[in-house]
């Protein structure tokens, strides 16, 4: 039936919302949906002739009608699914991740995109744009090593982390280390 | 609070004595708070309000100052000295603060330009509250999204379907700030006429907190006689 | 997506707190340090044992280190709450006059400077508690008067209008919806009414 296609899509588009990666790119539903598109085109194009003819034949009208809804529908359900696939690139952007498998055009929208947010970001070079959208807590912290780590270079000079070592450092310097397991926080 | 603090300003660039330090204060205080303002204005407000050119040039001209006094001033933090230890602590504490506060004023923008491009652009009042940079980024990023959509779909729709600005059909594709939508204001300045809200009259109280529609209150936004909460 | 979803409803509680951090509080320092210039404010000289009125962010720092206590504001002990809890049950169509961010700024004292408090911290938690909930039920109570047009919330603190938040912007939001088309129907009606005086008149 017209218009389950575009269902699908949209439905594939819900699931998206709620994942962390980019599913793969619907390319073969996308082509049935214009093309689908296309077909309802031609039945417009033939019922607009018949209308000419006989003005008055009600179920003409009707199919009409129904015609143009479901072309308008499919376009708008291409539109939601891209925007929303559109809206994970420009997050992953952001966020500074290369996406993994993309479609040839989203991978050059990746591209362009990127070099748009850099282009901003550069106005601004003494903030940090792409920072935690957190408020900031605890700037400075006192951490244990608890693994050696070799050195660290920071703003604050350069840190030898031995193992039993204290420093007080700034927190976003050693974020990683302390997720990954080297440092604790006292 | 935006006439007010033309005034002080003005007063500030009038001093006679550049040692005025208390003006300054006050200067640095207001600016902040307004920051914090505008901050929460364009958090709540479902329209792209003013880009606050100067306010945000004030901020960072200071802050690259600080910035600078930092690179100074690090080397010596595992230095004895507790009291340029605990000063560095605060300096970078206070620049976190202010570049927080900056980054997510900047970035709800562009959240919002992302969402209500199209209406801006077929709008003059709206492309002017924009930045320099906000209206590059939006041209931009406009543009690789409509070759985005062409390349991959709409080229190869029928020839009445290929526009993005579509309003036929009962649906209009041009997505709209939602007038209407309720908001929590505080009532900052005192507002003599009453205003209209649906088919009722409402007196705003100075320091009255309300939820109404966003566009009864808009003007007051905007001169900011209310702030949104 | 330059901003994520969550925060385009509302303020985080992390930022409802750290704009209560931006304001002002008195300390004690038990330390002297030189004047400090900020990019949003500059800090006096301080004297050990004078008061002075810093950012409570600033007071935070000093406090973590045991170098300043903190003076609590002037309604946070058990004497103040008590009558304001009081005054909220008497006053049962108003909320009391605490300031704007006594449930922010007392989670902020019972954290990080119970200690500097006058009386024990444990039961003006309790009080805290009592005064959020009451509050709460009359927050409620007030929504059942929710229209399309206005609702007056005088005193409210932000994080309460942040609890409330999500549900009446959506009930709200929906009740202008109804009445605009309501009062669309109406004016055809109206019109409709007036084409048929037409026709009796004819």
């Amino acid at each position: 039936m017209y218009g389950d296609l575009a269902l699908k899509l949209i439905n594939e588009a819900k699931r998206t919302q709620n994942l962390e990666i980019l599913p793969i790119y619907q390319d073969e539903i996308i082509r049935n949906i214009v093309r689908e598109t296309k077909e309802l085109e031609r039945t417009l194009n033939f019922l607009e002739e018949q209308q000419k003819l006989d003005s008055n034949n009600r179920i003409d009208q009707c199919q009409l009608f129904v015609s143009h809804l479901c072309m308008r529908r499919n376009k708008r359900c291409l539109l939601a699914y891209e925007r929303l696939r559109s809206e994970k690139l420009d997050q992953l952007a952001w966020e500074n991740i290369e996406p993994e498998i993309l479609n040839h055009y989203e991978s050059d929208y990746f591209k362009n995109y990127s070099e748009t947010l850099i282009n901003y970001k550069s106005s601004f070079p003494e903030l940090d744009l792409s920072g935690s959208l957190e408020p900031p807590k605890d700037v400075f912290i006192d951490v244990r090593v608890l693994k050696d780590a070799g050195e660290i270079q920071t703003e604050y000079g350069v840190f030898n982390l031995t193992k039993d070592s204290q420093f007080f450092v700034r927190k976003a310097d050693v974020e990683r280390l302390i997720q990954q397991g080297y440092l604790q926080k006292i | 609070m935006a006439t007010n603090f033309d005034d002080i300003l003005a007063d500030f660039d009038n001093q006679v004595n550049p040692n005025n330090r208390l003006t300054l204060t006050k200067l640095k205080r207001q600016d902040l708070q307004l920051l914090q303002t505008v901050w929460i204005n364009e958090r709540m407000a479902p329209e792209l309000l003013t880009y606050e050119h100067e306010l945000i040039e004030r901020i960072l001209s200071r802050l690259r100052d600080q910035v600078e006094f930092i690179e100074l001033n690090s080397i010596d933090i595992q230095n004895t000295d507790k009291d340029i230890k605990l000063k560095l602590v605060v300096i970078e504490s206070e620049l976190g603060r202010v570049n927080f506060l900056l980054r997510s004023y900047l970035r709800t923008r562009l959240s919002k330009i992302d969402r209500l491009t199209v209406f801006i652009r077929t709008s003059d009042e709206f492309i002017q509250r924009l930045s320099e940079e906000e209206t590059i980024y939006m041209e931009n990023h406009f543009k690789s999204l409509v070759q985005l959509y062409n390349n991959l779909f709409l080229n190869t729709m029928p020839e009445q379907l290929q526009s993005l600005d579509d309003e036929s059909g009962g649906i209009s594709m041009i997505e709209q700030p939602d007038w209407n939508k309720p908001v929590f204001i505080r009532v900052v300045n005192d507002i003599k006429e009453s205003i209209i809200v649906g088919d009722e009259e409402v007196e705003l109280e100075k320091e009255g907190i309300y939820l109404l529609r966003y566009s009864a209150v808009k003007n007051f936004v905007h001169n900011r006689d209310v702030v949104l909460i | 997506m330059s901003l994520p979803n969550d925060l385009k409803i509302t303020l985080s509680p992390q930022e409802v707190e750290f704009l209560t951090e931006s304001e002002m509080i008195t300390i004690l320092p038990r330390y002297s340090m030189n004047k400090l210039e900020l990019i949003t404010d500059d800090i006096p000289k301080l004297m050990a044992m004078h008061r002075i009125q810093v950012p409570l962010w600033y007071a935070l720092i000093l406090k973590q280190q045991r170098k300043c206590s903190i003076v609590p504001p002037n309604w946070l002990n058990h004497k103040s709450l008590k009558e304001f809890f009081q005054s909220e049950v008497t006053e049962l169509n108003q909320f009391s006059k605490l300031p704007h961010n006594w449930l922010e700024l007392s989670k902020i004292f019972f954290e990080n400077a119970a200690d500097d408090l006058s009386d024990e911290p444990a039961k003006l938690k309790s009080l805290i508690q009592d005064l959020k909930e009451l509050r709460l039920i009359k927050v409620k109570k007030g929504l059942s008067l929710i229209n399309e047009s206005h609702l007056q919330l005088d005193n409210l603190s932000i994080l309460e209008i942040n609890e409330i938040r999500p549900f009446v912007v959506e009930v709200m939001g929906k009740l202008t919806k109804l009445k605009q088309v309501i009062t669309n129907e109406i004016d055809e009606d109206r019109l409709e009414d007036r084409d048929n005086d037409d026709d009796l008149m004819e």
